[in-house]
């Protein structure tokens, strides 16, 4: 058995940086850097290693694997992919696999959802097509993360109802037969979701000899970090990997487990401890002061109270480390927020230390927040959730475009839209001209976009002969490509070619639009995988109906944009503004956070998915196990609790509260987080001498 | 502006981003510096491009997995590629490499300082003879031959050798000596002409010169500013940044496009070292 470190503490006391001159103690001792395994639960969460390893000052030699399970599992079955095919039950082992995102998923998905809802079978509960495809993945992914066959899903979510009465088992039923006939179609076309890839790595990979010789001879030194986010498969993995190792460091966050909506089994992980020669438990902050950590058992407590040690608050004052505003109405929230911000930054701390957090981020807080932290010159970087693809303006305008370009679909867009379109492809013709030239050249259900010479010459004058000539090379351009290419290239060659030889042109309005580069470079990305993923091979007649398909999907708003904000986007010197889970699984360390709706109950409460369940599906949680409503407030209270106590143990300085007391929607406020901070203040004025 | 300050944490230096350098300081600055994105076409007929860039990803796999040991019956292509499966079959009888002693290293990452930034490497395959030599194999899915002088000149020629004595001394021991490392590029659609680049000791300086005026020169540059646009206009019909520098209209010739291969990685800079993990759910 090799020597086994377990470390386990709360954020912020120094275990990553530990790890990380673990890491260089053994290269210093001879190891080889493809020797090591850095295993982490998110990409995120591994970029500390990544700073760390591509630092100038880090010893050469050859480069260190930092993965996720997932991430193994597919760099894996790519290569012995010939060993595994047939064994794991692939109709076709010849063909390679192909791997597909939550995205590319959602091709296939797309089409048995539709199906499955025109007979009515999710008609019982409100829910769209979009929630569907993704709650029968999330469904998947967590039967192969927990590692359960997929008939134990739905026996576990319909055994949770216990007696009551629900309409919800053929629901489920029905989910799990979708997941089913999905799970055939990629058996068949060697396609591998994240559930598939994990069950093929830990049930035929892990077992096939050469494979397991490969992998015993190459990597000598597992580091495993925020073990508390994993999944039962990677412990599963961590506990076969160990006995042919030389030394493992595992690292464990006391109140992590932020992730368990998603399938993380934080109690479970943490008895590999069992396993360790060694285990040390680390409690002097690194980070956050004393008074926040005294803030942050004070309001652990107040949650769960037997959760943490006894309140220190008594020793601190809350002003030290809280500032709680309220506001009448939501906007004044965000004015608050602004002006709070705005302070900072003028007093000279770098906006990339606040970041500004809510349960959910909705696109007009996000906006109202970027523009107005805009106005004062203060760079924001935005985490946004997938939203559909159609919801972007510039790539409204590709769409448009699409269907103009394709007339025999018989697809006629809105007017205004044509004039939107028009007006952001072309330089210098604002949105009055824009719809002033739409109406004249436009006609729905008119094959062609008319030409600007036939318009009067006044009108001509009013939208100027400038725009008039940029107009005329578009429509040249739409034309020539409805007589020699319509129908004879993919979607993302469409789009590729449109962008590139008229609207990203100098006089065209992407030309130097880095927004419009990177939003309809998605675009392409994403027509590019549908078509790969659903042609492989590129054997189709013509590609007209696959443009069609591609074009029907976005429009129903089923395909999403996946917004990965990258580590670029994240070190400029800008405010962060994150959902706090998000903000959670950056493992980000700032000077001030701001805290914003206080008053909502959403702080509270779990996602909204009908289909699924984090807990029951737990492989921790025993089978037929019925789920009450003490045991929902026990979770709900228990993901509060280690939310916050996960924002606070990340914030050096101080935390501004704020609350709107008619939430965005209107209605008054009063959630358990506005209790509890009531409450602590009540406690702090109390002790004050 | 100190290079750490322009370019994004984390970035890694790479013969791709350092050529592209060379051919079009200005591309850097879009790509690396600003990291636009530009979805124009690169080249026409894509679909051709395409289907180039998928054969020689699938050689580069066929190889890894036999070096592996993974036995050639079980993995050997179908049928329906003549051309993958000519080349695997020059593969299997490329002697040379078959015969050569040694432990075996396919797809191996090195990474390294580079005066004062971090360099990496990608080699396709490395074969160690303890104490006696380190051969770098690099397989070029091209149609023809490329030329040595071309090859000589390609900042994958100069970064390789120069990382492979930077950092591989400390991987395979203090026995390494330039001198005994060599770097072969075959083509397999020409596999009797192998193009075989030696080091040595004053080779390694001056690689290591070049290298290292590259990177002061990249340092100097004001990243507000616009960086110079290449005097080459030709290589602005295969840059898919053609629109942006106001340089044409339609991408060039797949058949009239040099760089072919080189252009797989070109796009990215920052080490992106696992880029499907997030996608668990
Ligand atoms: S288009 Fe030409 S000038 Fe512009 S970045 Fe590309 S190669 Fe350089």
């Amino acid at each position: 058995m090799p020597f086994t470190r377990f470390i386990e503490g709360p954020a912020g006391v120094g275990k990553t940086t530990r790890a990380i001159q673990h890491v260089r103690d053994l290269l210093d001792a001879g190891a080889r850097g493809d020797e090591m395994l850095v295993l982490v639960p998110q990409r995120a969460l591994g970029w500390p290693y990544a700073r760390a390893f591509t630092d100038p000052a880090w010893p050469s030699g050859t480069s260190i694997d930092v993965v996720t399970l997932g991430g193994l599992a597919r760099r894996s079955l790519e290569t012995f992919w010939p060993l595994v095919a047939e064994r794991a039950g692939f109709a076709q082992p010849g063909l390679d696999p192909l791997f597909l995102t939550v995205e590319t998923a959602q091709y296939f998905m797309a089409r048995l959802v539709l199906d499955a809802q025109r007979t009515g079978v999710f008609d019982s509960i409100s829910i769209s097509p979009f929630a569907i495809m993704r709650q029968t993945l999330d469904n998947l992914s967590k039967a192969a993360v927990s590692q359960l066959p997929l008939d134990e899903v739905a026996d576990r979510l319909i055994a949770a109802w216990g007696d009551r009465h629900s309409s919800r088992p053929p629901v489920y039923r029905a989910c799990l037969d979708v997941a089913r006939q999905f799970r055939e179609h990629c058996l068949h076309y060697s396609l591998l979701d994240f559930s598939l890839q994990i069950e093929v790595f830990t049930r035929t990979l892990l077992s096939e000899p050469l494979y397991v010789r490969y992998l015993r001879s190459h990597y000598r030194h597992l580091v495993a970090d925020n073990l508390d986010e994993e999944f039962s498969a990677v412990g599963d993995f961590i506990r076969w990997l160990l006995p042919g190792l030389e030394s493992a460091l595992l690292l464990y966050d006391t109140d992590g487990g932020v992730r368990r909506f998603l399938g993380a089994a934080p109690a479970e992980m943490r008895t590999l401890a069992e396993l360790a020669d060694e285990r040390e438990e680390w409690r002097e902050p690194v980070v956050a002061p004393p008074e926040m950590v005294s803030f942050a058992e004070a309001l652990s407590s107040a949650i769960v109270p037997q959760a943490a040690a006894p309140a220190a608050l008594a020793a601190v004052s809350l002003d030290q480390v809280l500032t709680v505003h309220s506001a009448r109405f939501f906007p004044q929230m965000v004015d608050w927020a602004v002006a709070g911000i705005a302070g900072l930054v003028q007093a000279g701390v770098p906006p990339r230390e606040i970041v500004i957090v809510a349960p959910f981020m909705s696109d007009s807080l996000r906006f109202a927040l970027t523009t107005r932290l805009d106005e004062h010159g203060i760079a924001t970087v935005s985490h946004r959730p997938s939203r559909a693809l159609r919801e972007e303006p510039q790539a409204r305008v590709m769409l448009t475009w699409m269907a103009l370009a394709h007339p025999h679909w018989g697809i006629a867009p809105p007017v205004q839209d044509v004039a939107d379109a028009l007006s952001r492809s072309i330089a210098g013709l604002d949105p009055v001209r824009a719809w002033l030239l739409a109406q004249i050249v436009y006609r729905p259900g008119q094959p062609e976009l008319g030409s600007f010479d036939r318009i009067q010459s006044a009108t001509q004058q009013r939208i100027t002969y400038v725009a008039g000539k940029r107009y005329e090379r578009l429509r040249a351009w739409l034309d020539a490509y409805r007589q020699t290419d319509s129908g004879d290239i993919p979607p993302d060659h469409f789009f590729s070619r449109l962008f590139g030889e008229v609207l990203s042109q100098p006089d065209f309005g992407f030309h130097s639009d880095a927004e419009a580069g990177r939003i309809i470079a998605e675009l392409v990305a994403s027509a590019r995988k549908f078509r790969q993923t659903l042609y492989p091979d590129g054997a189709v007649d013509g590609w007209d109906d696959v443009l069609r398909d591609y074009f029907t999907l976005v429009q129903q708003g089923l395909l999403a944009a996946l917004y990965l904000t990258s580590w670029r986007d994240e070190q400029q010197d800008a405010v962060f503004l994150a959902p706090a889970y998000t903000f959670l699984m950056r493992n980000r360390w700032v000077d001030y956070q701001f805290w914003l709706d206080v008053g909502s109950s959403t702080w509270w409460e779990r996602l909204e998915q009908p289909l699924t369940h984090p807990y029951v599906l737990a492989r921790e949680c025993p089978p037929g196990q019925v789920w009450t409503d003490q045991m929902e407030v026990a979770a709900r209270d228990d993901a509060l609790r280690r939310l916050l106590l996960g924002l606070l143990r990340r914030c050096r300085r101080h935390v501004y509260a704020a609350i709107a007391e008619l939430g965005e929607q209107g209605y008054e406020q009063r959630g358990p987080l506005l209790r509890i901070l009531q409450q602590l203040r009540q406690a702090s004025l109390g002790t004050q001498p | 502006m100190a290079i750490e300050m322009m370019l994004p944490e984390g970035f890694t230096f790479s013969q791709a981003n350092l050529q592209d350098y060379i051919d079009c300081p200005r591309r850097f600055q879009l790509r690396y510096v600003q990291g636009q994105q530009w979805p124009a076409m690169v080249t026409e007929p894509q679909s051709e491009y395409e289907t180039f860039k998928r054969r020689g990803a699938q050689f580069h796999r066929l190889v890894e997995r036999h070096q592996l040991g993974l036995p050639a019956a079980e993995i050997a292509p179908g049928p329906d590629d003549l051309l993958l499966s000519a080349w695997w079959d020059a593969y299997l009888g490329f002697e040379k490499l078959h015969m050569l002693p040694g432990a075996r290293f396919p797809e191996l990452h090195l990474s390294a300082e580079l005066f004062g930034a971090r360099a990496m490497a990608v080699l396709d395959l490395v074969v160690v003879e303890p104490g006696a030599r380190v051969t770098i194999f690099d397989w070029k899915t091209h149609w023809h031959v490329l030329r040595r002088d071309w090859l000589a000149s390609r900042m994958q020629t100069v970064l390789y050798l120069y990382l492979a004595v930077a950092a591989g001394p400390g991987m395979w021991g203090d026995w390494l000596e330039p001198e005994m490392i060599s770097m072969i590029y075959w083509f397999p659609a020409e596999p009797d002409s192998p193009v075989t680049f030696t080091c040595s000791r004053q080779q390694h300086q001056e690689h290591g010169a070049r290298l290292e005026r590259l990177l002061q020169e990249i340092r100097g540059r004001a990243a507000e500013r616009v960086w110079p646009l290449t005097a080459e206009v030709r290589r602005c019909e295969h840059c898919q940044f053609r629109s942006r520098c106001g340089r044409g209209t339609v991408a060039g010739a797949f058949d009239e496009f040099e760089g072919g291969e080189d252009l797989w990685d070109a796009v990215g800079g920052v080490l992106d070292f696992e880029d499907v993990g997030e996608v668990g759910f």
